[in-house]
């Protein structure tokens, strides 16, 4: 071997040999060392809104230190960590992949843990399968229908009805008057009317939400069909341009902040901007479709912490520990003050002025319902019902093929 | 020094004379095609060593995924278990019969039809223009060059806010002045898809015109000078000179448009999520939503699998179009 050759093998082998270790170093990466326990946690939220919480964790507990991640394509992120064995100690469970964490295995059973114990029923049912719960959630969220005071004073009206009839006659009356009654986000935020109406109709029913799911042949096209009957009926009065199909969730904000609009759906991610704009504004609740049914919202417990079904030993007690943690005061004050309606029993979050209704009727008593939490496959679900949602206010397809449309994608995608 | 050449030139013709002899019996003959076959393996060895990263960079990225996609499609791979099961044609049924995902290979195949057809239309007679001589020339093609340089998905989100359907929406406000009422843009089916293919030939424009001002730049001048002391006209030139000499460069650009327009995603999903309904829905878009977005893994690499086939049968066809025409113009 000449020396040059010499020189590259070698230098192949150092290079390997580097390799190898730096490899065998991720290896170890989240084992125990010097007495210290390392926890993986990768957050559905990024490192500035998360800073606080390891930190304070890390302060009260010596002996962990949490290894953060999180990413912007979460559930894709962390869908291939799990099929490559690199599963975090403890992550987030949400809507998107519940379904499949649950059946696949992926999370543990938190039913009994004392950490679960002052969990609010509607939070637990979110990641529940065959009552089992498999994460821990301490917030929710509720849509409801912002308006502008201003303009309901005009037509002498101060706040919104609590039937969909009432608010069909309001849209009426603004509308005579010259004002656009009612704007919503047909472009990307469908379904929270009907979302809301058909909560309330389960409700009357008194159906078991965590069973929905588990149906072999699933129907949610045609579940939700009186619900969409009756919000149709703003178009089919004419009350609102089907011009929504093209409208985003920004553009509402636009509309709304500029005053051109006396009411549209939204939620508290956005009382920012409704309270910069210095627009006379007001949140109230969906209106109940029919006169003798609750009000119900648009909404959904937040995403859950779980622990991974892989881990035992010193790093489980970790995890325990952390979530433990996270359902503490100091953590839920600072959820709170971070903007989140926490659910948790024994504690009161302080909401704005506006929200505080539908805080205490909807997001604290858990009368909210999101269509896309309770079927399989979710994702399929929710793009379906959206470009059919863009058909049927098109005029372009009518309800019974709406309803056929979605419930043939869920079939499908079963 | 001198010594030192020559005796440099007799060593290399002693070795041709040793190496390379004339062949002349049959051993000779042997010897030689051997010798020949050694140096071009020899050859072929540095060749491959050249290639190799990119030999390497094309089966990791390209050839790799490729054979994935082909097994996964076979599957009823979810992306969260490994243990996956054989499931035959399934998932390449269901793409047959999936509406949605027909409806986004119609509007697929209408965009790059399209965007090929007005931007090739558009950027000759401008790539003309911007070849004259004109006061800011410069100016002029660095501006049209411009609009291809932000990412599409930044093009749809500013479009977004221009072709809004509500009154406020930039064209309507403009509509507004002359008294006419706003229109949908991107809330009617036609005008949404209307919309994505106009944004597409605006931001493509510039750059397919500088294609074709290089080519154009290329043309030998005394053709021009030849044709008009023969009394071509302006036309008669563009048509006889300026059109067969710019054949190499409308089969490129026309490759990268149609290549380009069938793997299309990013406009159309930032500019109309693919709606109103599925009207601007993609094959890009079906694959990426179903596979990954939905956790279809088998579904989407099925439509991924015949998608690439398609791809293929129709770039070679237009290759194959393009070289024949060539040939008549050579």
């Amino acid at each position: 071997m000449s020396i040059g050759k010499a020189a590259k093998a070698a230098l192949a082998i150092i290079a390997s040999g580097a390799m190898v270790a730096s490899m065998a170093a991720c290896g170890n990466s989240d084992s125990a060392s010097g007495g210290k326990v390392t926890l993986t946690y990768f957050s559905w939220n990024n490192e500035e809104a998360s800073k606080a919480y390891v930190n304070e964790f890390e302060k009260e507990n010596p002996d962990i230190t949490i290894d953060f991640g999180s990413s912007t394509s979460y559930v894709q992120t962390l869908q291939t960590r799990l099929v490559g064995n690199q599963a975090p100690d403890v992550f987030i469970i949400t809507s998107e992949n519940k379904a499949d964490l649950i059946s696949n295995g992926y999370v543990k059973d938190l039913t009994n843990e004392s950490f679960m114990k002052n969990i609010s029923d509607a939070n637990k049912e979110f990641v529940s399968k065959d009552n089992k719960v498999y994460g821990m959630s301490t917030s929710s969220w509720a849509s409801g229908i912002v308006y502008n005071k201003d303009l309901l004073k005009k037509v002498g009206v101060d706040s919104v009805p609590t039937t969909w009839d009432g608010f069909l006659a309001l849209c009426k009356k603004l509308k005579a008057a010259g004002i656009t009654p009612y704007l919503e986000a047909n472009a990307d935020d469908t379904r929270r009317i009907q979302d809301a109406f058909y909560g309330g109709i389960l409700a009357k029913k008194g159906t078991d939400l965590t069973k929905l799911s588990e149906a072999k042949t699933q129907t949610p096209g045609t579940d939700e069909k009186t619900a969409y009957k009756a919000w149709m009926k703003l178009y089919d009065q004419g009350l609102v341009t089907r011009d929504t199909v093209g409208m985003t969730g920004d553009d509402l904000k636009t509309q709304f902040t500029g005053g051109q609009v006396a009411m549209i759906t939204d939620g508290a991610w956005d009382f920012s901007t409704f309270k910069e704009s210095g627009v006379n504004w007001g949140f109230s609740q969906i209106p109940a479709m029919e006169e003798g049914m609750e009000q119900y919202s648009q909404g959904s417990p937040s995403p859950a912490w779980a622990i991974s079904s892989k881990i035992s030993g010193a790093k489980l007690k970790a995890a325990e520990k952390f979530l433990t943690f996270m359902q503490s005061k100091w953590s839920l004050k600072e959820q709170s003050d971070g903007g989140d309606a926490v659910t948790v029993k024994g504690f009161n979050s302080n909401v704005v002025d506006q929200y505080k209704n539908v805080y205490e009727k909807n997001v604290k008593t858990g009368k909210y319902f999101l269509l896309t939490n309770f079927y399989s496959k979710p994702s399929v679900l929710s793009t379906a019902t959206q470009s059919e949602t863009q058909q049927l206010v098109q005029g372009s397809i009518t309800l019974d093929q709406f309803a056929t449309n979605v419930d043939k994608k869920i079939a499908e995608a079963q | 020094m001198m010594t030192h050449v020559m005796s440099a030139v007799t060593r290399i013709k002693g070795r041709s004379e040793t190496s390379d002899p004339t062949p002349g019996t049959v051993d000779e003959k042997s010897l030689y095609k051997k010798r020949k076959r050694r140096q071009g393996l020899r050859d072929d060895l540095t060749s491959f060593w050249f290639l190799l990263p990119i030999l390497a960079v094309f089966v990791i990225l390209f050839a790799v995924p490729l054979v994935q996609t082909l097994i996964y499609s076979f599957t009823d791979f979810n992306g969260y278990s490994m243990n996956m099961h054989y499931v035959g044609w399934v998932n390449y049924q269901k793409v047959f019969t999936d509406s949605s995902t027909l409806q986004g290979l119609i509007f697929t195949v209408i965009y790059a039809v399209l965007q090929t057809i007005f931007i090739t239309v558009i950027a000759i007679p401008l790539a003309v223009t911007l070849n004259g001589k004109f006061f800011g020339r410069n100016f002029a093609r660095s501006m049209f060059f411009f609009f291809s340089v932000p990412s599409m998905a930044i093009l749809g989100l500013v479009w977004r806010y221009i072709f809004s359907p509500m009154k406020t929406g930039l064209v309507n406000s403009f509509l507004g002045l002359f008294g006419i009422d706003s229109l949908p843009w991107l809330s009617n089916s036609h005008l949404a898809q209307g919309c994505v293919i106009f944004v597409a030939v605006w931001a493509q424009i510039g750059w397919h015109a500088t294609l074709y001002l290089a080519f154009l730049q290329s043309i030998p001048h005394d053709l021009y000078e030849q044709a008009t002391v023969d009394g071509a006209s302006k036309r008669q030139q563009f048509v006889h000179i300026t059109l067969p000499q710019l054949v190499p460069g409308i089969v490129t650009s026309t490759f990268l448009l149609m290549n380009g327009g069938l793997k299309v995603y990013d406009l159309p999903f930032t500019l109309t999520k693919g709606g109103p309904g599925y009207s601007t829905y993609t094959v890009t878009q079906s694959i990426i939503q179903q596979g990954i977005g939905q956790s279809q893994y088998g579904v989407g690499s099925a439509l991924a699998v015949l998608f690439t086939l398609a791809t293929a049968v129709v770039v070679f066809a237009q290759m194959g179009v393009a070289n024949s025409i060539s040939r008549r113009f050579q």
